[in-house]
């Protein structure tokens, strides 16, 4: 009985854990796997070895960097298998981007949203024709032909649009502080 | 020889371009060429992280517009229940660990009570008196009560080989004589009121190992997929037809079943063991 009180203690921190840590892995996650289908497998592995080695965590360090050490290993073992995915990702890639996420984590507020609020201002700032072709892209989840359909534009310049689009938030984003500059 | 094709160099490299066909192509569209690994490799450090800084804010801006609350919290409930069901759980931040075997047997006890005693009670024919098989029936439902962990080992007695037989032209056509087990012989591991580990062999000497949690149940095949199911229909254990229609995940509602409904006769020396 003791034991199984210890079990459903520790269960209880780890759900902390997987909530505190939801949103950061899956941004994670979802810049360096391509394909949609699987972010949810890789979470839930990601997690499930998470929670078989937490006896090895060592507390005195952040979590969100192990968590990412973790997550970044399952990755590689996934794109080795699937090809089409590894076009933009390889170890350095990953180490770099964690180490974003956890310049991230550092920032102001108590979730991810609130840390990653400065997007919301960032695509207000955008060029009205960037922020609307973000907007259909990502919150309306539009293919960029539907875009072309809907916006009475070429597909192309929907692209460059969603493009420039990008590089002016991750200017935007740099500019405060929310991801870190490169450094060479 | 063949010809080799083109491959990218450091400064043929069009991140943005490259990042488009990787956020913004269909399915269809997408065909990243043979070089998919190559060019990593080609790409400088500061390329690289420039494709990794535009991969970040893709990746943020499908995060900010993911407002589906109930996926996110299914996510969660589903990294819980694979926790609870995993074969290797962390104990309390510490070291102690359980065996595979111990997480696979241990989810799973009182329900077995209940199949085993239905197999007893209902197929040991002996001359024992109603009143003691009831009261042994009685016993039953106050140990599930008592949430014991017991190992049960089953003897099927009676027409063995017409069931056989039965069983036989029943699958005569679907599958390979022999690969179906019986429960005759199996070992039954029960906790609680709905968990249970079942081992049964085939008659190739082969293990199938049948369990529930109670949310989840699974089967294990020799050299086979592991089946698992939410379904708590799933994997049903081939019982004797006649036995098949009373079974139900509540055991406690099934033994007040057979002690309501069925005729019922002792035998002493399977209760014994």
């Amino acid at each position: 009985m003791l034991h199984k009180n210890k079990d459903n203690e520790a269960i209880a921190v780890f759900e902390i854990l997987v909530r505190e840590n939801q949103d950061m892995l899956m941004t994670y996650l979802r810049a360096v796997v391509r394909d949609k289908s699987i972010y949810d497998d890789l979470f839930q592995e990601t997690m499930l070895v998470v929670w078989q080695k937490l006896a090895d965590y060592d507390r005195s360090r952040p979590f969100g960097p192990w968590l990412r050490g973790i997550a970044g290993k399952i990755v590689l073992a996934h794109l080795r298998k699937a090809k089409n995915d590894a076009l933009l990702v390889n170890a350095e890639t990953l180490e770099y981007l964690s180490g974003q996420l956890h310049h991230i984590s550092e920032n102001s507020g108590d979730t991810w949203d609130e840390k990653t609020e400065v997007l919301t201002f960032c695509i207000k700032a955008l060029p009205d024709n960037h922020r609307q072709a973000v907007k259909l892209r990502y919150f309306q989840q539009m293919p960029v032909s539907n875009i072309a359909e809907t916006t009475k534009t070429s597909t192309e310049a929907i692209k460059k649009r969603l493009q420039r689009a990008r590089s002016q938030l991750l200017d935007c984003l740099r500019r405060k502080n929310v991801v870190m500059e490169i450094t060479s | 020889m063949t010809a080799e094709p083109n491959k990218p160099e450091n400064n043929d490299i069009d991140i943005d371009e490259l990042t488009s066909k990787w956020f913004d192509s269909g399915p269809d569209e997408y065909q990243i060429d043979e070089y998919s690994e190559i060019i990593c490799e080609k790409m400088d450090s500061e390329k690289l992280r420039q494709t990794a800084d535009l991969q970040l804010v893709n990746s943020m801006l499908i995060q900010l517009a993911d407002k589906d609350q109930v996926a996110k919290e299914r996510q969660i409930q589903n990294v819980l229940n694979n926790v609870k069901n995993s074969c290797t759980a962390s104990s309390q931040f510490g070291n102690a660990t359980h065996s595979k075997f111990y997480c696979y047997t241990r989810p799973l006890i009182r329900y077995a009570v209940a199949a085993v005693l239905i197999v007893s009670i209902t197929f040991i024919v002996t001359q024992m008196s109603t009143n003691t098989a009831m009261a042994a029936i009685d016993k039953m439902m106050a140990a599930i009560n008592n949430a014991v962990d017991r190992t049960y080992s089953i003897m099927v007695e009676g027409n063995r080989e017409n069931r056989q037989q039965q069983s036989r032209r029943n699958s005569q056509g679907r599958r390979e004589q022999g690969q179906r087990a019986d429960l005759d012989g199996a070992t039954l591991y029960l906790r609680g009121t709905n968990q249970f580990v079942l081992y049964r062999q085939t008659s190739r000497d082969r293990t199938l190992i049948n369990g529930g949690d109670g949310q989840t149940r699974w089967m294990i095949r020799p050299d086979k997929t592991v089946f698992t199911s939410s379904d708590p229909e799933a994997f049903k254990i081939p019982m004797p037809k006649e036995l098949a229609a009373i079974l139900t995940l509540d055991f406690k509602a099934t033994l007040q079943h057979i002690r309501d409904h069925y005729k019922v006769k002792f035998i002493e020396d399977i209760y014994d063991d």
